[in-house]
């Protein structure tokens, strides 16, 4: 997929340009860190990007087991060069995926922006880049049957060259459109982890989905072996900062999704504070608010009797609510939002625009993402 | 003829001052404070030239390659258009708002090719729900421009600034600056109008651009955003008109007070989705558009 | 400008955009791409509007670019849209009827050339500062005002008719092409393109509207 062979840049001012700039990072969600990736937004020297090939680190975070190593491959690929991986794990981890063979290992979230600053320094500065993983080349190859070298027979349909032609189907409106059969994720983005859509769409228009959960609820809670340190998980006031942290985590999420990266870089600020405020939840909610974006999205992806806007206000409310319990206040916290049947997701989706589409699945709780008690997830660690 | 050489520099200097006021809104409302912002744009170009330029499978090569240029070129073409000062601007065209209307039309089209070469599905959907609010807004800007046309009862937009010299266009018409600034916005795709980029689809059309395609695709836009703006400086904020100062100087901070509000609003305010600036760019903008035409038709005739 | 004022850059400048309309009018048929036929159409009148412009045409040559832009970019979005073989990965004609084609285009061009060659045209130069975008917009709004009136409702209801006739509402509810069956692939035999299936009755089901009078 390659054009040009990557070559190291001659001028020594472009190379300390570059290296001083903010740090393009891809982050591939896997099982068991939840969106713990989110707080990386708050660092004014990294960029978390949307696409693979705008980044120069890819960040893997968890355990990629089976499908999603395979995934991560294809991604850890798609990275231009020069390039380089990290891992988050928890040492002693057996199942190494084959995209992460040769990174570099992180234990602690603190310590990631520093760690993704040094790799990219490195690599500018023309450190070795990461070899591909797969093999580049088309899956089928381009050869010509044809007149002119086209690859099918009659005018529609049939696999020319291995890739299927789309035929139409019926669309809302009576009119025939092609469909198109994808997959979303498991990195897409925004996703819970493992999350993938099957979705068929026409234009951008989905018109059937089913959604799947790699590793299913067995990939267990968010680890974090800094909330540990913040406090027991059994007592009120260190639950009630993870669940906040939880919730923030995910506002940084949409806000991102949204388009709004600054405000995803001060929710990602607060939810990282261990001093945060109810305050500084409340003063977040309202410049979400003022930027009309749980307005937009107001009757986006009704799941539940609830569309992703309204998650989003929910998930803001019961952020501010949370930090109030956990500075000592009585409080109450609005209820979680319950988990959501597959099948009602999928079809909550059908009618979507893909755009739409994606904030539907970002937003709705994920079960992996329920709260567990601590001594529970260390005994499930792998 | 030697005039054609400011073109050039304008283009860069519009680029650049546009990503300026884009990362300095974005900081502030980090809250990250403005230190050594303004060679941020330069870093970040530094490092676009450092990483590899990707290719999809079977791409449309030349159109890939065409479209940031056709983008740069409409910039330069419609910078080349206001008038910087009195009696000097780079191209005097008869029939200016004419040729703005064309150099719309042509950027949404070179935006749909950014997206339909590339041969992969996020940059065509992008492209597509891009150029359905394209065309909308295509229409509501030649009815925003037209009223502008009415009180200088020229095409010219030499004209249309000399009319200026009595009374703002933004104080005469003053549905006419907002319109606009929405249309410049979804033309150029720039945030919070987003539709041929966005988070939700893996970066829109330069999904699959790396290196230094996409940093000619981001530059392109961004030259394209000034000279937006130096036209609304031209057409509603009274161009070179301004006590004290120079010409060119009063053309350069209406159209950088511009930028820095399109910049402040990409940052904190939400985009509407495409099915909803296409819905409400037809029940909402386009009647407020008319009633802005009808109502600089009455004063013309007053 | 009579031919003798026109400067050297303009003849140029002719030659120029004339061949290069004509060549990518040529390459619409022979690419392979219906978005590539629909832009390479665009670059096509965009090079009709260069040399207008160089005609004088300062209104006319831009007002020629902006509509052509517009109906071209329209063009290829419904071309992806509709068309069920993007960019030639199986193999397509790019044209219609050509033996009716080439006669109808060799009888327009040995018309042209009749008509350049043996017709008078007018030799009045314009004056030159004469404001031609102000003398246009007197006659379009002045003299010729009802005829564009008219013509602007006309296609006004052109448009909302055809919106009408398409629409799959019919009068009494229920799908408006009920029963209908596009031809089949080749006359006479059972090959219906799309994959349609001829049902021995009713249609696809619900799509109906709402009953009753629209």
């Amino acid at each position: 997929m390659a054009v040009s062979r990557p070559r190291p840049a001659r001028l020594a001012l472009v190379r300390r340009l570059a290296a001083a700039a903010p740090v393009p990072v891809f982050v591939a969600r896997g099982l068991g860190a939840g969106r713990a990736d989110a707080e990386l937004a708050a660092d004014r020297r990294l960029h978390l990007v949307g696409s693979p090939r705008q980044a120069t680190v890819l960040l893997a975070t968890g355990r990629f087991p089976g499908r999603l190593g395979d995934a991560l491959a294809r991604v850890h690929d798609q990275l231009p060069h020069p390039r380089t991986a990290l891992w988050w794990r928890r040492p002693g981890w057996a199942e190494v995926p084959p995209a992460l063979a040769g990174a570099a290992a992180v234990a602690e979230l603190a310590a990631l922006p520093a760690a993704l600053v040094a790799a990219h320094r490195a690599l500018v500065a023309g450190g070795p880049s990461a070899p591909d993983v797969g093999p580049d080349q088309p899956p089928q190859p381009f050869e010509g049957r044809g007149d002119h070298g086209q690859g099918g027979e009659g005018m529609m349909g049939g696999v020319p060259w291995g890739r299927p032609m789309a035929m139409p189907g019926e669309d809302r409106d009576g009119l025939a459109l092609d469909e198109l059969s994808l997959d979303l994720g498991p990195f897409q983005p925004g996703f819970p982890p493992g999350l993938v859509a099957h979705l068929r769409l026409q234009g951008e228009v989905v018109v059937e989905a089913g959604v799947e959960r790699a590793g299913g609820v067995d990939g267990g809670p968010a680890v974090d072996p800094v909330t540990e340190r913040l406090g027991e998980p059994g007592s009120p006031g260190g639950r009630a900062r993870a669940e906040a942290r939880a919730e923030l985590r995910r506002v940084a999420d949409l806000c991102r999704l949204g388009g709004l990266g600054p405000l995803a870089a001060r929710a990602a600020a607060v939810a990282a504070d261990p001093g945060a405020r109810a305050v500084d939840a409340a003063r977040l909610a309202a410049a979400v608010r003022r930027s009309r974006l749980p307005a937009r999205w107001a009757g986006v992806g009704r799941v539940g009797g609830i569309g992703a806007g309204d998650r989003l206000a929910l998930a803001l409310a019961r952020a501010e609510g949370a930090l109030a319990r956990a500075d000592g206040g009585a409080g109450t916290l609005p209820p979680a939002p319950a988990t959501v049947d597959p099948d009602e997701l999928a079809g909550a989706l059908a009618g979507l625009d893909w755009g739409d589409a994606v904030v539907t699945l970002a937003s709705v709780p994920d079960p992996s993402e329920a709260p567990r008690p601590a001594a529970a997830a260390a005994s499930r660690a792998p | 003829m030697t005039r054609v050489l400011a073109v050039g520099p304008l283009v860069v200097a519009g680029a650049y001052a546009a990503a300026v006021a884009r990362l300095a809104a974005a900081s502030a409302a980090a809250g990250h404070g403005l230190r050594g912002l303004a060679a941020e744009p330069l870093r970040r170009a530094a490092l676009a030239l450092v990483q590899q330029r990707l290719a999809t499978e079977r791409p449309d090569a030349a159109s890939r390659a065409l479209a940031p240029a056709v983008v740069a070129a409409l910039a330069a073409v419609g910078l080349a258009l206001v008038p910087l000062s009195r009696g000097w601007v780079v191209v005097d065209a008869g029939a200016g708002i004419v040729v703005w209307g064309s150099l719309e039309a042509l950027a949404i089209a070179a935006v749909y090719l950014h997206g339909w070469s590339a041969n992969s599905l996020q940059p065509l959907v992008a492209a597509y729900r891009f150029t359905a609010a394209g065309l909308t807004l295509l229409l509501l800007s030649m009815f925003v421009l037209i009223g502008v046309a009415l009180p200088a009862q020229s095409l010219r937009l030499a004209d249309v600034v000399d009319a200026q010299a009595g009374l703002w266009n933004v104080l005469r018409q003053p549905l006419g600056l907002p319109l606009f600034l929405v249309v410049a916005l979804g033309i150029t795709s720039w945030p919070p109008l987003d539709l041929a980029g966005g988070a939700d689809l893996a970066g829109g059309t330069a999904a699959e651009a790396s290196g230094p395609g996409r940093l000619a695709w981001t530059a392109a836009r961004a030259a394209l955003l000034a000279a937006f703006a130096a036209m609304g400086a031209a057409a509603f904020l009274g161009g070179w008109h301004g006590p004290w100062l120079p010409g060119p100087a009063w053309m350069a901070v209406k159209t950088a007070a511009l930028l820095a509000v399109l910049a402040a609003a990409g940052v904190r305010l939400a985009g509407l989705r495409a099915e909803a600036l296409v819905a409400r760019g037809w029940t909402v903008l386009l009647p407020l558009a008319f009633a802005d035409l009808a109502m600089a038709g009455l004063v013309a005739q007053l | 400008m009579t031919p003798d004022q026109a400067p050297a850059w303009a003849d140029v400048g002719f030659w120029v955009f004339a061949l290069a309309a004509v060549a990518t009018g040529y390459r619409v048929f022979r690419t392979d791409s219906m978005v590539r036929s629909a832009f390479l159409l665009l670059a096509s009148f965009l090079n009709v509007g260069a040399v207008v412009l160089l005609l004088g045409g300062r209104y006319l040559g831009v007002a020629l670019v902006f509509m052509m832009t517009v109906e071209m970019t329209v063009m290829a979005i419904f071309m992806v849209a509709f068309m069920m073989n993007p960019a030639g990965l199986n193999p397509m004609s790019m044209v219609h009827q050509p033996r009716l084609a080439v006669v109808a285009g060799a009888g327009a061009f040995g018309g042209g050339v009749l008509l350049a060659l043996l017709g008078e045209f007018p030799d009045r130069p314009r004056r030159a500062g004469a404001d031609v975008i102000a003398a246009l917009g007197s006659q379009l709004l002045g003299r010729s005002m009802l005829v564009f009136e008219t013509v602007g409702v006309t296609l006004l209801a052109a448009m909302v008719g055809a919106v009408a006739l398409s629409s799959r509402r019919s009068r009494f509810g229920g799908p408006a092409d009920e029963g209908s069956l596009p031809p089949p692939l080749e006359p006479g035999g059972d090959r219906y393109p799309a994959g349609v299936v001829p049902e021995p009755a009713g249609g696809h089901g619900g799509h109906g509207g709402h009953g009753g009078h629209q």
